[in-house]
């Protein structure tokens, strides 16, 4: 094994890298919760969290009570959530009650490893110098593997469900899961049409493809709706919320979870919304590239381009999301079913055989 | 790299050994769900990456998340009729307080028994020898060769008429298919067929008898609404 030959200082930059990539979103993900409900207020003609902010603290100065425009809402969400009771309904079945939060968190968050978020940069000179790549785990099946975790979470949601021991935690199981059933194949077509064009796995070299021969919105315009829809359905939210649908199934899989349980299903709703915009951006509209500046940076000020670019896009991606959420009705759960096996699937799979046919056509 | 081959493999067998102790059928989809995660880790030990995560995406992605779909909709109910049935069934839920159907005991060493036990020695053994009669550039266990030679299905005039492909990646197993075994793939295909054709069989045979049981009760709905339009009118 090479373990010997990594230095020490390499080890730790990578470490680092990993701390501030999850760290980056985790610190994200309350402020986007802040902006979902602020757009939503505004959506629906009303004021939207703006009470809690500064505390009245003498040392503050003139900022004390200040309300920031309800940016601590969130925070004060999270204390209370923390401080909640911890409460296991007596007939739940205790471990797999406990372990499901877990199981839907952790394949969702482990999904983001293999995304690029820049080109990366060397750092160090001569014999010691060593290349930092911008992506977590750098794997050759890099697309594969991005959907192979994340469509592992599903477990969780439906365990979740069951040992839960109520019908309508239950039924937002049965939901969750067939719904990723219908709605994962139409998205794997789609993005094979990507892969195919690209003619490889890796996730950094899609990104590169695309500096060549234009963005894959551009060039594979039916996968990216396909992909974008299927994304809607895949992080259950409007209009294809069923799992948790709260007019029908009060709340669905997460109906007796509270306390920082429920926060975890939280969390693994808006990491989910991260990592699939991250994907929508890497493989649809060229990751962490801009035209007019250079993909492959030579130093480490131009190379921090790469994120900066990236998080705008996967930014403006989530207001998307977020602004669809609040502007298209639930849909019904058979006009879901439908339009997963009887719509999305049949499109992607002509736009695969059509890409493959051009594919062909263009290489002899 | 030895550590973790190691390590995978204890994992998959520790999820093997639950899939067939847990009498919680949930449980043992969880542990298959284990097992399932160990061998992707056996895969990655010998560098065949596409292979460890195309073993999470059909396996752990799919083919469980359809056995959990299944185990949904299966009751959870203590059964009525025969004893054992845990499908679902929660850890308070006593199989002694269900009465057996059937009171006789069965011997311990049966006839399915031993030809189960028949069968897996067959199977074990056959896989033995499609793995020792493999071509040497599949390598041996221990030492996997990084890069194979393969003949370009359709090579250009002017290129080279084989190239390198990287053991277990896309290319790889492409090669692997279509070019060494595409007579075992097409057998395989066969098999699936054979099953799709079945399940449908199933379905169909059921789904006839659920038609006729619809007709039968639309008629005497028909033949009931008549009678009481006929009193109303």
């Amino acid at each position: 094994m090479v373990l010997a030959e990594i230095s020490a200082l390499e080890v730790l930059a990578n470490t680092l890298k990993v701390l501030v990539a999850f760290g980056a979103i985790m610190a994200l993900i309350p402020q986007l919760i802040w902006i979902e409900r602020k757009v939503a207020a505004w959506i629906q003609h009303r004021a939207g969290p703006n009470k809690v902010g500064l505390p009245r603290w003498k040392i503050l100065g003139p900022l004390a009570g200040f309300h920031l425009w309800g940016l601590l809402q969130p925070l004060a969400d999270v204390v209370k959530l923390l401080f909640k009771e911890d409460f296991v309904p007596r007939r739940a079945d205790k471990i797999l009650f406990f372990l499901a939060p877990a199981l839907v968190f952790v394949p969702i968050a482990l999904a983001f490893a293999v995304i690029p978020f820049g080109w990366g940069s060397w750092f160090g000179q001569g014999e010691g110098a060593f290349f930092v790549k911008y992506q977590i785990f750098d794997i050759s099946a890099g697309v594969l593997f991005a959907f192979a975790v994340s469509s592992v979470a599903v477990h969780g949601l439906t365990l979740a469900g069951w040992s839960s021991y109520n019908k309508y935690s239950q039924m937002g199981a049965v939901r969750a899961s067939a719904q990723l059933i219908s709605y994962e194949a139409a998205m794997f077509m789609a993005v094979l049409a990507v892969v195919m064009q690209a003619g490889t796995l890796r996730l950094d070299e899609i990104v590169l493809a695309q500096t060549q021969h234009g963005w894959g919105i551009l060039t594979q315009p039916v996968a990216f709706v396909v992909f974008l829809v299927c994304a809607f359905a895949e992080t259950n939210r409007a209009p294809f919320d069923f799992p948790e649908a709260e007019p029908e199934l009060i709340a669905g899989y997460h109906l007796e979870y509270g306390s920082m349980k429920f926060g975890l299903f939280f969390l693994g709703e808006y990491f989910g919304m991260v990592v699939q915009c991250s994907l929508l951006t890497t493989l649809f509209l060229g990751g962490w590239t801009l035209p007019g500046i250079p993909a492959k940076p030579d130093n480490f000020w131009m190379s921090l381009t790469g994120p900066i670019i990236f998080s705008a896009k996967v930014f403006l991606l989530l207001l998307l999301f977020i602004q669809v959420r609040w502007t298209l009705p639930r849909f019904r759960f058979d006009q879901l079913m439908s339009l997963g096996w009887k719509r999305l699937i049949p499109i992607a799979l002509a736009n695969l055989v059509f890409t493959a046919l051009l594919g062909v056509a263009l290489s002899r | 790299m030895e550590v973790f081959f190691l390590l995978s493999s204890m994992v998959a067998v520790a999820g093997a050994v639950l899939v067939v102790t847990q009498r919680v059928a949930i449980y043992a989809l969880l542990g298959l769900l284990v097992s399932f995660f160990g061998t992707a880790g056996i895969f990655y030990a010998l560098d065949a990456t596409f292979v460890a995560v195309s073993q999470i995406l059909v396996y752990a992605g799919a083919l469980a998340v359809l056995f959990l779909f299944v185990l949904m909709f299966a009751s959870d109910d203590p059964p009525e009729a025969g004893p054992l049935v845990t499908v679902g069934a929660r850890k308070d839920f006593d199989p002694a307080a269900v009465k057996p159907v059937e009171a006789r005991a069965r011997p311990r060493l049966s006839m399915p028994s031993f030809g189960a036990a028949l069968l897996s020695l067959a199977v074990l053994a056959l896989m033995y020898f499609a793995i020792y009669k493999l071509p040497p550039r599949f390598g041996e266990f221990g030492g996997v060769a990084p890069q194979t030679q393969v003949h370009k299905t359709n090579p250009r005039p002017g290129e080279p008429l084989t190239e390198m492909v990287e053991f277990g990646s896309a290319r790889g197993v492409g090669y692997a298919i279509f070019d060494d075994f595409p007579l075992a793939f097409e057998v395989v295909s066969l098999l699936i067929f054979a099953a799709i054709l079945g399940a449908v069989l199933l379905t169909r045979r059921s789904a006839a008898q659920s038609r006729a049981e619809q007709e039968a009760a639309a008629r005497e709905g028909e033949a009931g609404a008549e009678g009481a339009g006929g009193s109303h009118a």
